[in-house]
């Protein structure tokens, strides 16, 4: 084995690597209120197709060149393409990236969602070839989990697998399927067998762009679509694409939204900004002159407070020395809880103080805008787990109550 | 993810909660509580002699452990966990807490190495607690006459004033506000229980006629000190909370294990589950938000004076709640004199109001935010 570059000497490398391609990032001024175009707080991105096309090559072309100078997938495998460096070296590279202005990385946010989960589960050629290709910005990837008739209850999937000649056809209907317009690959999870329970399903690496595979933009409430339908038609998948064994198809989506679930309580991904950190709020609470309000301040707070609790409890992680009786650590879930009910409250305060504003459009900058944040967020409570479903598994998994499905 | 709470924090604890959970016990409570002083001065001096923890936060220079707000978090969910009817929170966070920020190094050297091996019991005598805040709202009275200083006046809501032997006066002098050290049996010291809610924590009206008291710190400048320990005294207030609202959603979950009506325990209804996951949620919450506070108190004093007061309305908020869930999840049988749930229910409401309600800690963030 050859001697490793040391922590400090890779730091420098990589340093001096991103000043020379990237500018700094810009100082974060504060939140101006009236600056800028007027474009609200959407929850959910709902991009015009060439400007988002525009934006994802551009992403692509920055993580092509840094995978290619050596500074992709850093705590790799290096027979898989990575850079067999231990995670400090990687964790330090993305404590400096985070100085210099990145192209938007969140088209390939499922790398470290999807990726280690196909890492463990992956046939070889699909473990040589799709880690990789999500880190060097080669593939991006969708998740083909929900459908109309399986929504929280996911054992009610229809889409089916059937045996072809050296791998399987799929065919079925999947929704609220994100960037499924943009993607390369499809995780799907589908029916593979008859027989009731966990063990008639299993998991699949769908090439998206074959012809079986028909992406149809979904109208959300909002007016916009940020997800969409994916009709599959006799869609192929070869064997080497299976995750894990047949049957184990619950036990790999499973993982993947853990994961997912995990980065959804800290943030909300590509859209929600300036929210979290109160700053837009109290912009808006001052510029409408709503400041000297009692109820208003109150509500304000109260707001404020719940954003920064939950980012502290996403920090910290549950104390379970303390609490011996929880079967895990909770604060995941919790999370998921928390964003609902503060997404929530920041509508009721938006709308207490926006007033008639709100719901017709004055021309006023910073008003109308918020249409889109007021109609994105009942799907906040929906998504990735109803508000609903998280109390049940709060309930069952952590406090130990009789589940629901053995009664 | 950055965890605040450590194997030494775990250590304390587990000591702390063997401690309690043997010598706090609800026939423990009930049995102080019906004592005069409403302490149990047995447990108060093992708590010195087998823990050495009156003098958690006192500097080590004054004979105690010289702990942060962290470490004093810790013991004070214990302490609230376990109802413990003891003279804490008055004589070992809000009387050390104002010496130390006033800076008077002989009191200190006087009082605190007392008061850290529990020998001594002090108490603060201030505003009530709507009025905490502001220099205005302090209703004792300092005048210096014939060399002698001498207080005058009525606090309520006075802390284990009943047992204490040193009452610490914030009073208003010509020169401003001031601390005034007043022995409890001096002359002219009437101290009368009120009737409480709570009655496993004592408050006290103080009346003084004229009593003779000696000057702690610099004559009208001890205001920066008062609000300290206000901040101070709000952030063990709410982990002392945190620690009554985490055993109460225990509780309830055990019981909604355990409980059966038609066939099948109570936990088995949804509605149940989700009045327990919402309670969780809010404690978990709520203690997250007090450790933030906590490791701010050291290094961000501006970052402290913010968060302590978020912290404490999240988590007075979150022991009510838990309190009305836990009866309503033990059914009637939460609902009698002899459950646990009422005295529990009791400490939430006077912990919510006793320093200052969650509106008003709101309103005080507000401020401290910069909201014109």
């Amino acid at each position: 084995m050859t001697d490793r570059i040391t922590l400090d000497q890779f730091t420098a490398e990589a340093q001096a690597f991103l000043e020379a391609r990237l500018p700094p990032r810009a100082q974060r001024g504060e939140f101006r209120w009236g600056e800028g175009e007027d474009t609200g707080v959407p929850l959910w991105e709902e991009p015009d197709s060439a400007e988002e096309r525009a934006r994802l090559e551009q992403s692509r072309a920055w993580r092509r060149q840094r995978f290619d100078a050596g500074y992709g997938w850093l705590d790799g495998p290096s027979e898989l393409g990575g850079a067999g460096l231990p995670a400090a070296y990687a964790r330090a590279y993305q404590r400096l990236e985070r100085g210099f202005e990145v192209p938007d990385q969140s088209y390939f946010k499922l790398d470290h969602v999807v990726g280690p989960v196909v890492l463990k589960a992956g046939t070889s050629k699909i473990r040589a070839e799709v880690p990789r290709g999500l880190q060097r910005g080669d593939l991006v990837a969708c998740e083909l989990f929900s459908e109309p008739e399986a929504g929280s209850d996911m054992f009610s999937a229809r889409t089916r697998a059937k045996r072809d000649a050296g791998g399987w056809r799929v065919t079925g209907q999947k929704v609220w399927t994100s960037d499924a317009h943009l993607a390369d690959i499809g995780i799907v999870f589908c029916r593979t067998g008859d027989e009731p329970g966990k063990s008639a399903f299993s998991a699949f690496v769908i090439d998206m762009r074959q012809p079986g595979v028909q992406v149809v933009p979904l109208r959300q409430m909002t007016g916009g679509a940020a997800f969409n339908e994916v009709y599959l038609d006799d869609a192929f998948v070869p064997d080497e694409a299976l995750l894990g064994e047949v049957g184990q198809g619950w036990y790999i989506v499973r993982e993947i939204l853990a994961r997912e679930r995990a980065g959804i309580g800290a943030g909300m991904g590509r859209s929600g900004g300036g929210i979290a950190n109160g700053e837009r709020l109290i912009a808006m609470v001052q510029a409408l002159r709503a400041a000297g309000d009692p109820l208003v301040r109150q509500q304000l707070i109260q707001v404020i407070s719940g954003f920064w609790a939950a980012k502290q409890l996403g920090q910290q992680g549950s104390d379970l020395a303390a609490a011996r009786f929880l079967s895990g650590d909770p604060a995941g879930l919790v999370g998921k809880l928390a964003l609902s009910a503060n997404l929530r409250q920041a509508a009721e305060l938006v709308s207490n103080v926006l007033a008639e504003r709100l719901i017709a459009d004055t021309g006023e900058w910073g008003t109308y805008s918020w249409n889109s944040f007021l109609l994105g967020e009942p799907g906040v409570h929906i998504f990735a787990g109803t508000d609903e479903i998280v109390r049940n598994s709060l309930a069952e998994r952590f406090l130990g109550m009789p589940r629901d499905k053995d009664q | 993810m950055a965890a605040i709470l450590g194997e030494e924090h775990a250590e304390l604890r587990s000591a702390l909660r063997r401690f309690f959970t043997a010598r706090s016990d609800d026939a423990a409570v009930r049995t102080a509580m019906t004592t005069d002083s409403g302490c149990d001065m047995a447990m108060w001096r093992l708590m010195a002699t087998q823990l050495d923890l009156q003098g958690i936060v006192v500097p080590e220079s004054y004979g105690g452990s010289g702990a942060g707000l962290t470490e004093l978090a810790v013991v004070m969910e214990e302490l609230g966990r376990a109802l413990a009817c003891v003279p804490f929170l008055s004589s070992c966070v809000l009387a050390p807490a104002l010496l130390r920020h006033l800076g008077d190094d002989a009191t200190a050297r006087d009082l605190l190495p007392a008061i850290a091996d529990g020998s001594l019991i002090a108490t603060v005598a201030w505003a009530d607690p709507a009025s905490l805040d502001s220099p205005a709202g302090v209703p004792l009275k300092a005048a210096r006459r014939d060399g002698q200083w001498r207080v005058t006046g009525q606090a309520c809501y006075v802390l284990d004033a009943g047992v204490a032997d040193v009452l610490l006066a914030v009073a208003a002098s010509p020169a401003g506000i001031g601390v005034f050290r007043v022995r409890r049996d001096a002359p002219g010291v009437f101290v009368s229980p009120m009737a409480a809610t709570d009655p496993t924590r004592r408050l006290y009206q103080v009346s003084m006629d004229e009593v003779p008291a000696d000057l702690a710190g610099a004559d009208g400048r001890a205001w920066p000190a008062v609000c300290a320990t206000v901040d101070i005294a709000v952030t063990a207030l709410a982990a002392e909370s945190v620690g009554g609202a985490l055993c109460l959603t225990e509780m309830s979950a055990e019981y909604a294990k355990m409980r059966v009506q038609f066939g099948k325990a109570i936990g088995s209804n949804q509605a149940i589950k989700h009045k327990l996951a919402d309670m969780l949620a809010a404690v978990e919450l709520a203690k997250a938000a007090l450790y933030a506070a906590t490791t701010a108190a050291e290094d961000d004093p501006e970052r402290f004076a913010l968060e302590a007061r978020m912290a404490a309305a999240l988590c007075a908020d979150a022991y009510v709640k838990a309190s009305y869930d836990a009866i309503q999840i033990h059914g009637g049988i939460g609902f009698t004199w002899e459950h646990q749930a009422h005295l529990y229910f009791r400490r939430a409401r006077s912990s919510a109001a006793l320093l200052g309600t969650s509106p008003h800690h709101r309103e005080i963030a507000a401020q401290r935010l910069g909201l014109g």
